[in-house]
């Protein structure tokens, strides 16, 4: 084979343009530390790439989610406990005044108390996260009160709604309107200031008629409190899946798109190595001429 | 005695004509496309006055140079211009895709990331949806994200524009390389007619043809010592007529003297491109901003803002080339309760789950393109993705095939200076020994003219 030198010098720059060209492939892939810079790269690589990274701002957005609906529980389940222990101690107090061992100042002293737990209950039921109220749906306020009547100004029945997984949507509030009686048609707040009043006037039946309601709404406060456990829970089990999930997902997507350090290392050493060995063929090939040992 | 002299001299003559073109040749080592030239060089036929000598004890009568041979193999040409052709075609190709990959834009913030953010924004609302910055955020997201759709887009139409414009410029260039093609057909036939052989000329026509075989995929027809150059089923060079080729309209086609020509090379891939080459890719942006604009839209009619009104639309436009957000559109407008409350923040969490519903293709468009936008954008990815690399491998080994004819057009044409040194002392050598030639013959002479005959004297 006929070898010309414009050829052979043409030969010698592509060869030295390949090393080159891989050289800066390693050099960039070290640098940047990633295997797919552009979809060409690895066209398939990038598509899962890019699903990767949407599933992993969608796991973000869950975890706000999730946060938030916990901030809610967590509000709730606080305030319900509150509830609970006041309305127990209510009971106590009015179990006390009928018992007739007490004096007219000694029922006095339990109604004002009475009254007093009546103040804690509604602002309770007030309770708020970041100026929503929690039992009161879409209202800042759930309950407004006068001297003798209580009011439900929230949402009844409404649910606020935290999507935290894929079409799995919690409401994170409690309805406060069913839970504090409204809906019964015997509010706690109205109950307890019946009682407030019949211990004034040591009115025997009429205590008891309101301890007996009273019991039922503590049994609703109850039965609110551990549905508010039971959804909280799955809150907190869901927010450990997610950031299971998102180690998962990001290692995934760690294994597709980032180099292998190591590997990459290596490749821009045996790149460097070729391309020495190019530029010395090319060095002594080129000195080399008949015309040097021709007279 | 005197014949000796005269084969002395044309040996003399012939070594004279093998250092000249070693010489041309040499000097033409580094020229682009030059085709090595040999002296062919035959005994003359012995005679004596035009009459042939024939029988036992002929002497020879010294040599000739019969021609100038060119080094060439017109099987080897012709492979290499199909080759140049798809080299053409290829580069241009790999060349616009590389352009088309910017349009899902870096994978780590492109069009992917836009609505990532874009649904997240509506998740923010959801949690916050009194609060006036969460909104803001919604309607930032909406901007990027339309505008990078309409670039997107844009950058496709761009791509196209670029290759009808090099379509035109290519053609022009096309036509001087036509016209230099017929010249030298001319010329040529000039000189050959009057026994001439020019070498150099061949070299320079051929040239030309290799470029318009890179743009165009033309092919030639030997006739005798001209060429006809043909593309695309039209005859662009015909002996000493060049024909005039245009571009024109949109989708551009191309014609050589008004008559349609199907042109390969680099002008058949622009002309694809820059017709409906990308129109699939057209079609897969105008389908994700039509689905997102109904889904979004009705989802957002369903819900009340601010101030109580339902919503109103989120995203106008007929395509991804016109899509934008409503320009009547505020943070406050925003539809985000389902009832109407102020606090309710419900219609923004239906909205933020579109993400998982399969928007693209949702209205006005066939099953198979029913599509989560992540699956869509996922598939926008693979697909400019494969074209890239598909084109750059392409380039790649069409580069290769053409550096395999470049090979063996260079085995037969390629000037080697080693070579030329050695037929450089061949005929120097050859030279200098018809040189002596001529000396010994002159002592013969001296010794018959001068010292013959002294018994006389």
């Amino acid at each position: 084979m006929r070898v010309g030198d414009l050829q052979r010098s043409e030969n010698a720059i592509d060869v030295l343009q390949r090393s080159v060209g891989a050289i800066d492939r390693a050099q960039r892939q070290v640098a940047t530390g990633k295997r797919v810079q552009r979809p060409s790269d690895a066209p398939i690589d990038a598509a899962s790439i890019t699903v990767l990274r949407s599933a992993e701002a969608d796991i973000e957005r869950q975890q706000r989610a999730t946060a938030d609906a916990d901030a809610w529980f967590a509000v709730q389940d606080g305030s319900l406990q509150s509830a609970s222990t006041l309305l127990a101690r209510a009971k106590q107090l009015g179990l006390q005044a009928m018992s007739g061992a007490l004096d007219a100042g000694g029922l006095a002293a339990i109604s004002s108390e009475i009254d007093g737990i009546r103040a804690q209950m509604v602002s309770i039921a007030n309770s708020s996260y970041l100026g929503q109220a929690v039992f009161g749906a879409f209202g800042t306020q759930a309950v407004t009160t006068t001297a003798t009547t209580a009011t439900f100004t929230g949402t009844p029945g409404a649910q606020v709604q935290r999507q935290v997984g894929p079409g799995q949507v919690v409401a994170v509030n409690t309805d406060g309107a069913a839970i504090f009686g409204f809906t019964a048609g015997n509010d706690v707040f109205g109950v307890l200031q019946r009682l407030s009043a019949a211990v004034q006037s040591g009115n025997t039946a009429a205590m008891s008629t309101e301890n007996t309601a009273l019991d039922t709404r503590a049994g609703d406060i109850r039965t609110a409190l551990g549905d508010v456990g039971a959804r909280w829970s799955s809150v907190t089990n869901r927010q450990e899946q997610l950031a299971d999930r998102k180690t998962e997902l990001a290692s995934q997507r760690s294994q597709i798109e980032d180099v292998d350090v190591n590997e990459a290392a290596m490749q821009l050493a045996q790149a460097s190595r070729t391309y020495e060995a190019v530029i010395a063929s090319i060095a002594r090939m080129q000195q080399m001429s008949l015309v040097d040992f021709l007279r | 005695m005197l014949r000796g002299l005269s084969i002395a001299a044309s040996g003399l003559n012939a070594a004279q004509r093998g250092l000249d073109v070693t010489a041309h040749n040499i000097a033409n080592a580094n020229t682009v496309g030059y085709t090595r030239q040999q002296v062919v060089q035959v005994a003359n036929k012995p005679s004596i006055g035009g009459v042939p000598l024939q029988g036992p004890g002929t002497f020879g009568n010294g040599a000739t140079v019969q021609e100038v041979r060119q080094l060439r193999d017109g099987l080897v040409d012709d492979i290499r211009r199909t080759s140049l052709s798809d080299k053409g075609a290829a580069q241009h190709l790999a060349t616009a895709m590389r352009d088309l990959e910017a349009i899902v834009g870096p994978l780590d913030s492109g069009l992917s990331a836009d609505f990532d953010n874009f649904w997240n924004s509506w998740n923010e609302v959801n949690l916050h949806p009194e609060q006036v910055a969460p909104r803001g955020a919604v309607i930032d997201a909406a901007q990027k994200l339309a505008a990078d759709l309409r670039n997107a887009r844009a950058q496709i139409d761009g791509i196209s524009t670029r290759c009808t414009q090099q379509l035109g410029a290519d053609a022009q260039e096309v036509n001087a390389a036509a016209r230099e093609v017929a010249s030298l057909n001319q010329t040529i036939l000039e000189v050959t007619s009057g026994g001439g052989q020019p070498n150099d000329l061949f070299d320079q026509r051929a040239i030309a043809i290799d470029r318009l075989a890179e743009l165009t995929g033309a092919t030639i027809r030997r006739n005798g010592p001209t060429v006809d150059v043909v593309v695309g089923g039209a005859i662009l060079v015909s002996g000493g007529t060049a024909s005039t080729m245009a571009v024109s309209g949109n989708p551009p086609t191309v014609t050589v003297d008004g008559a349609v020509a199907k042109v390969g090379g680099a002008m058949g891939a622009a002309q694809q491109v820059a017709g409906s080459g990308l129109d699939d890719l057209r079609t897969r942006l105008d389908l994700l901003a039509v689905g997102l604009r109904d889904a979004l839209n009705s989802a957002h009619a369903n819900g009340f803002d601010l101030d109580g009104n339902p919503g109103g639309p989120i995203f106008t436009g007929t395509g991804a080339s016109s899509f934008a957000v409503d320009a009547a559109l505020t943070a406050r407008r925003l539809a985000a309760s389902a009832t109407g409350a102020a606090a309710d923040g419900n219609n923004a969490l239906v909205i933020s789950g579109l993400r998982d519903g399969t928007i693209i293709g949702s209205v006005n468009a066939p099953a198979s393109l029913t599509l989560r936008t992540r699956d869509a954008l996922a598939d926008l990815t693979a697909v400019v993705g494969v074209s890239a690399a598909a084109a750059d491998r392409t380039e790649q080994m069409v580069g290769s095939a053409l550096a395999a004819a470049d090979a063996r057009r260079d085995e037969v044409s390629g000037v080697s200076i080693d070579e030329e040194m050695t037929q450089l002392m061949r005929y120097q050598r050859a030279y200098e020994a018809a040189a002596r030639v001529v000396t010994a013959m002159d002592d013969v002479l001296d010794t018959l003219v001068n010292r013959l005959g002294l018994v006389g004297r």
